[in-house]
């Protein structure tokens, strides 16, 4: 999976959880609809799409699309789906 | 190949109609597109996310009472929304005490949300078991809408203990997530996120908690019981087309499977019947000629196997069950079939079975409204007692004096006062009853316990049997003191036991039973018309000698001073408590 498919499929998981539109920009600080449960929603639905796997310690710190990205272009497997 | 117009369809329908019946075909092709992801094998959150209703729901407001958290298990929506509910969840403060002080008025179901985990050793204690059976009583008394206990850890032991606590609590069921963490094992927790999502339920374990929420456990504490499930045959019983393939027809394994499910449905009191565009002795050779089908011929209670629309094959099943057509399950692999069903029948529910037939069974296992707590002595009669109609029906037919005709089959009325463990069932009666329901009150399980137990009002149970099989509880009186007066407020009669004109001495008989206990100068009998209580109203006419307006009271004075003349002919019993 290149940077632009997992560009994509983070934005997709976003907006599916969050129900609006997002873009790269998008952070937990800015985004009232970003809240605890939207947060671990999207956690969970970031390892079914992207086959990443967060531990306990890693989860306080995924508050961006930045912050998921960086972490999912050093843990996706390479075979993971777009 | 192209489907003809039924003659139903042919007609000319008026605007408001057409506008119903196409958004009741768009409502059912919407739906059918949704059956892939809420049954896959593997749930997915984010496909169950994706999924937004473009049909009308009705409002459900659920309050969760909790001690872990729940938030994650509110995906629970998706299939809700399926079964046409727009959930609204209200959450307590986490509280291990279950002090329950807070209840929120509208709420329609209070779900109680435990781990045991949090209790520690205490829990497997039977002191825990008294103090949760405590609690539970508790919220019983405080809340007049039914309670689901879901808690996470319990043993079997505690469990079975719990269960003893609260047996007989009006309106309360024991979820099992036991079973759920065997079929889980390790897969049941993730503890890595416990300390965010509140729980130490897994991303796995809080989709499966979620359908078995939605699918089993709410339909089942909140809407009546699909009666019957009505299936096509080629491509949805077996892979294949009979008339094409003949006797070689598949049975893949998911077929199997999904045959499988059905013999246990049956088995749990739903019945089973065929629509199917197919020559009749055909169809019935094929089920007698393969061994490997685990559902037999004889396992449809009705059939109707020919090339008219498959609508008139369902009007002719509902009819032959005599059960209302909302209260069937049409099964077919043909969405173009169950469109035209859906076009006749606006109030059918279907499935649509695919190509993969393990997908349909799980789809079929997880209804909303077709999984029960536990099926009651009734559901094992139900099958066996309409086979016994026909034989009724030929014996009737051999007598002009209907006296001879009752003596023959040695019919056995039994009433007894309501006792706590039939609550279920005539709550169920309230509830399920169209025919022969005079005020239509259908009653919760509290309300029925409340009138069985109340110091000037009463519940007598009826039961039915006669040589030919045992119909089980058919029927309810429930009856107020109000002054000199006692007021039946419910009289519902399942349709099994109509026909046999019994209704006059059932009916004189309980309110019999009623007066020695509340005795009253005045018996009047509350009604109130609905759309199917037409049998019902001709009888309550007839033995009251009136012309009944919309809804009111009427006394019946007549039939209580008249001899039944089947009386001498019937044995009545009271139901002993054994």
């Amino acid at each position: 999976m290149d940077e632009a498919q997992m560009t994509a499929a983070l934005l997709d998981v976003l907006g599916t959880v969050l129900r609006h539109a997002v873009d790269r920009n998008a952070n937990r600080a800015s985004d009232a609809s970003w809240d605890s449960i939207a947060h671990m929603q999207i956690l969970f639905a970031v390892e079914e799409r992207l086959g990443v796997r967060f531990s306990e310690q890693d989860i306080p710190g995924m508050q961006s699309f930045d912050q998921l990205l960086a972490f999912v272009r050093t843990h996706a497997p390479a075979e993971a789906q777009p | 190949m192209p489907i003809p117009p039924t003659e139903a369809q042919a007609q000319p329908r008026s605007e408001t109609s057409a506008g119903a019946t196409g958004d009741a075909v768009e409502t059912m092709l919407a739906r059918v597109e949704w059956q892939a992801t809420l049954f896959a094998e593997n749930l997915s959150r984010l496909g169950l996310l994706r999924l937004q209703p473009a049909w009308p729901l009705n409002p459900l407001t659920v309050q969760i009472h909790r001690n872990h958290g729940f938030e994650l298990v509110a995906i629970a929506s998706a299939w809700l929304a399926w079964w046409k509910r727009e959930v609204r969840f209200i959450y307590s403060a986490y509280d291990d005490s279950l002090s329950f002080n807070v209840l929120d008025d509208s709420a329609d179901v209070h779900v109680v949300w435990v781990d045991l985990q949090h209790y520690g050793a205490a829990a497997d204690a039977p002191e825990f078991a008294d103090w949760l059976g405590e609690r539970l009583h508790f919220l019983r008394n405080k809340t007049r809408q039914p309670i689901l206990f879901a808690g996470l850890g319990m043993t079997k032991q505690t469990r079975t203990l719990v269960a003893e606590r609260t047996a007989g609590l009006p309106g309360f069921r024991l979820a099992d997530l036991h079973a759920m963490t065997e079929v889980l094992g390790p897969r049941m927790f993730d503890e890595r996120k416990a300390a965010f999502t509140g729980t130490r339920l897994s991303e796995t374990a809080c989709l499966a908690c979620a359908r078995e929420l939605a699918c089993h456990w709410l339909p089942a504490l909140l809407a009546p019981r699909i009666k019957a499930v009505v299936l096509d045959a080629d491509h949805t019983l077996y892979e294949g087309v009979l008339a094409e393939d003949g006797l070689k027809v598949k049975l893949t394994p998911g077929h199997k499977l999904f045959q499988e499910t059905l013999v246990q449905l049956r088995e749990s009191g739903v019945f089973l019947a065929v629509v199917s565009h197919n020559e009749a002795r055909d169809l019935q050779q094929l089920f007698e000629s393969r061994p490997d089908f685990p559902l037999r011929w004889e396992h449809f209670s009705a059939a109707a196997v020919n090339w008219e629309a498959k609508s008139l094959g369902l009007r002719q099943v509902a009819e032959t069950l005599r059960i209302g057509m909302d209260a069937l399950l049409f099964v077919d692999d043909n969405v173009g079939e169950l469109a035209h069903a859906v076009a006749d029948i606006p109030s059918l529910t279907v499935l649509h079975a695919q190509a993969d037939a393990f997908l349909t069974q799980r789809a079929l296992a997880f209804y909303p409204a077709l999984w029960t707590w536990g099926k009651s002595a009734t559901d094992n009669l139900r099958t066996a007692d309409l086979a016994a109609e026909d034989e009724r029906a030929r014996i009737q037919q051999q007598y002009t004096d209907p006296r001879d005709y009752l003596r023959s089959l040695h019919v056995r009325i039994g009433l007894g006062r309501a006792r706590t463990a039939d609550i279920p069932r005539l709550h169920e009666l309230s509830q399920k009853t169209n025919q022969f329901n005079l005020n239509l009150s259908r009653f919760s399980e509290i309300e029925v316990a409340d009138l069985a137990q109340g110091p000037a009002s009463r519940v007598i149970a009826l039961t039915l049997k006669d040589r030919l099989a045992d119909s089980g509880m058919i029927g309810l009186a429930a009856g107020k003191l109000e002054g000199q007066t006692l007021v039946i407020v419910e009289l519902a009669i399942s349709c099994r036991a109509l026909g046999r004109r019994l209704e006059d001495l059932m009916v004189s008989e309980a309110i019999r039973m009623m007066r020695t206990d509340l005795p009253a100068e005045h018996v009047v009998v509350a009604h109130r018309t609905g759309p199917r209580n037409t049998p019902a109203r001709d009888w309550l006419a007839r033995v009251s000698g009136q012309t009944l307006p919309p809804e009111g009271r009427v006394a019946i004075d007549a039939l209580l001073c008249q001899s039944c003349c089947e009386k001498e002919s019937i044995t009545l019993e009271e139901i002993t408590h054994g």
